[in-house]
């Protein structure tokens, strides 16, 4: 209980509320801009957050990232451009209730139901992030192998598109991650002779070039479409949702439930649960027919799935260093910086500043309805900032961020390389995020693969010796044998589709 | 820019054995039975592996161009705003030491706001103001040694 109350003391100085505010109204701003997204607000933040104390570089993204995935919601309401790939989803659906006159509902209906679903993952998060840090106490580097493996491995097959390209990203995060001389044999590997690769590629130019950079170049080879200004005023968005909430009793609660399951899946984050959310409500809905034509079901569903997806993807994050998503990914880092190193101890070592950082998560959830209600009244102004602008401005800050890190001009060019990677990596449909989470969990799956090793002298076997690392071992490999079965299956039932296809 | 999967697979097919042969150069570890060479080795026979099934899939559709060349490659603009984006990174990790902060990220933001179609006689009033709040958000806010260069004489 003492931690509580220091934690709420760690909170509510002006210092820490000024910048839950700050980053909130960056959060919006950001989320609200079509192709600026929440991972890369979180990865522009990281030089920022380089001189805070760890509770307010935590709550900075936190607060950054919740209230971006809602922001995402409005210029897709309103000019068919998700403003981040979370809103994606139901970008079409939004717009037509706009064009329907219920512009109103609908952007009501996403603040509102983003809040709930962002409130219902942040209770996942406090009540089982220390109950499951409580079973991790016991784990061993067997039973991290095999949490690392099975993480990396839901990335592959969960991500869209054909898992061969999700194992391409993971190889070359994976690859990456092993340059430098911090493996278990302490050998500089792949360094070519070069210093500056002696202790491996800072993470965070690498993640500015991915995520900000790349979206840079994006936006410079496509046709800026001009955005037309609103004609109508934006009135009372909080009218009628209480009926919706009534109404929708069911579908917010899988929405929030299913959002929350994907987020805490290692490397799928809010726009994977907010896609499945949105054909799981269409299966459902007692009125498919009217999906697609601006009916507010699924997006009340998808918007809490989002927004909860977001939360939980703290779980692994805190738990086991495990990122969730590719925004944890960014956070785990963070936290090795401000010493908070993630997994189990922590909840020991620091319980009062994890305490902290979920109470500002409920704070940011709660902010978002005010806030929220604001950055949609002046969604006009904003929408109307030209692109033209700042994109630039956003170019010069992935070159002052990637600089300050170590204030090394090499990290510079590390980040223009992994830009122009992730720009061509995504042209050609390869997912982005195992290569990410490769890069962070390489050195962890490595380190634990060869002290288990040395434990068991060499036995393989060994790693199936302990139950939980038995069974985290075994649904890996079902995992990894899954396409196989499920052909194997549709060759039994079904052998002239299997042929066809 | 599309690789067709022949093309891709080939790539990952060498780039994963290069990896291979290079990790094989690794000293074993003294007294343990597994050295550094083993974590890459797996990885680029796996990445090898990936390539192999790229090859296949590629070999299987056929009639698919080795490379397609992004649609933007029609339109002389954006190849000109693609490499004035790279081109000004170079220019600024190339300059930034010697000509310091101010006059490189004034020229590097004159240059994009130019190249992304921004009214002339905004830019120098955007780029300077621009210039000036990063330094001060980074320099002064976050103690970012960033560099005086030519203007080391009215650092502050």
């Amino acid at each position: 209980m003492e931690h509580v109350i220091q934690a709420f003391g760690l909170v509510f100085t002006p210092h820490v509320i000024g910048v839950v505010l700050a980053s909130a109204l960056f959060g919006l701003f950001v989320g609200s801009i079509p192709g600026l997204t929440a991972t890369m607000a979180t990865a522009l933040l990281v030089p920022v957050t380089f001189v805070m104390d760890p509770v307010p570089a935590i709550a900075c993204m936190a607060t950054a990232t919740a209230m971006a995935i809602f922001a995402g919601d409005i210029p897709g309401a309103l000019l068919r451009m998700p403003g981040t790939p979370a809103s994606a989803a139901y970008c079409d659906e939004a717009y037509a209730m706009t064009r329907n006159g219920e512009a109103e509902k609908v952007l009501g209906a996403g603040l509102v139901f983003s809040v709930i679903g962002g409130l219902f993952g942040v209770i996942v998060l406090v009540t089982t992030a220390p109950a499951l840090a409580e079973v991790a106490l016991k784990f061993s580097s067997f039973e991290y192998f095999w949490l690392v493996l099975l993480g990396l491995t839901c990335a592959v097959f969960i991500a869209p598109g054909r898992p061969v390209k999700g194992l391409v990203s993971l190889c070359l995060g994976l690859l990456i991650a092993t340059i430098g001389f911090e493996n278990p044999a302490a050998y500089p590997r792949f360094t070519f002779g070069s210093e500056q690769l002696m202790s491996g590629l800072q993470l965070t130019p690498v993640m500015i070039g991915m995520f900000a950079l790349s979206e840079v170049i994006r936006y410079a080879v496509s046709r800026d479409l001009p955005i037309e200004p609103l004609k109508q005023g934006i009135g009372r968005i909080f009218h009628g949702q209480w009926a919706l909430v009534k109404q929708y009793k069911m579908p917010v609660l899988r929405g929030s439930v299913l959002g929350t399951i994907v987020g805490a899946l290692p490397g799928t984050g809010a726009d994977i649960a907010a896609w499945i959310s949105y054909g799981l409500s269409k299966r459902f809905s007692k009125t498919p027919e009217k999906f697609g034509t601006g009916h507010v079901e699924g997006i009340i569903e998808s918007g809490a799935a989002n927004n909860s997806a977001l939360a939980s993807a703290w779980i692994p994050a805190l738990v086991f260093g495990i990122p969730g998503d590719s925004i944890t990914a960014i956070v785990i880092g963070v936290l090795y910086l401000k010493g908070m190193n993630p997994g189990p101890t922590i909840f020991i070592e620091n319980p009062q500043n994890i305490y902290a950082v979920f109470i500002v998560f409920f704070l940011a959830n709660l902010l978002m309805l005010p806030l929220g209600w604001l950055a949609i009244k002046a969604a006009k102004n904003v929408l109307r900032v030209p692109r033209s602008v700042l994109m630039p401005i956003i170019l010069l800050f992935c070159v002052v961020g990637s600089f300050a890190i170590n204030n090394s001009i090499f990290d510079i060019g590390v980040m223009l390389v992994f830009g122009l990677l992730a720009y061509f990596m995504e042209a050609n449909d390869f997912p982005i995020a195992p290569t990410i989470l490769g890069l962070v969990l390489g050195g962890m799956l490595e380190q634990n693969f060869v002290t288990s090793m040395i434990k068991a002298d060499g036995n393989f076997g060994a790693f199936f010796a302990r139950p939980i690392a038995g069974t985290l071992g075994v649904a890996t490999l079902l995992v990894w044998l899954s396409p196989l079965v499920l052909r194997w299956i549709r060759s039994r039932r079904w052998p002239e589709v299997a042929r066809g296809s | 820019m599309r690789l067709n999967d022949t093309f891709a697979g080939g790539l990952f097919v060498v780039i994963g054995a290069a990896i291979v042969i290079h990790a094989q150069t690794f000293p074993p570890s003294p007294g343990q039975n597994i050295g550094p060479d083993l974590f890459p080795s797996v990885i680029g026979a796996g990445l090898a592996l990936c390539g192999l099934s790229f090859i296949w899939s590629g070999l299987r559709a056929q009639g698919v161009a080795w490379i397609q060349p992004p649609d933007w490659i029609h339109r002389p603009r954006m190849i000109v705003n693609f490499v004035v984006v790279i081109a000004d990174l170079i220019f600024y990790a190339l300059v930034v030491e010697r000509a310091g902060f101010f006059l490189t990220a004034f020229v590097f933001l004159a240059i994009l706001f130019l190249a992304f179609g921004v009214r002339r006689r905004w830019i120098p009033v955007l780029a300077t103001a621009v210039t000036l709040g990063m330094h001060f958000a980074f320099y002064t806010m976050l103690h970012v040694p960033l560099p005086w260069g030519w203007l080391e004489g009215i650092a502050w």
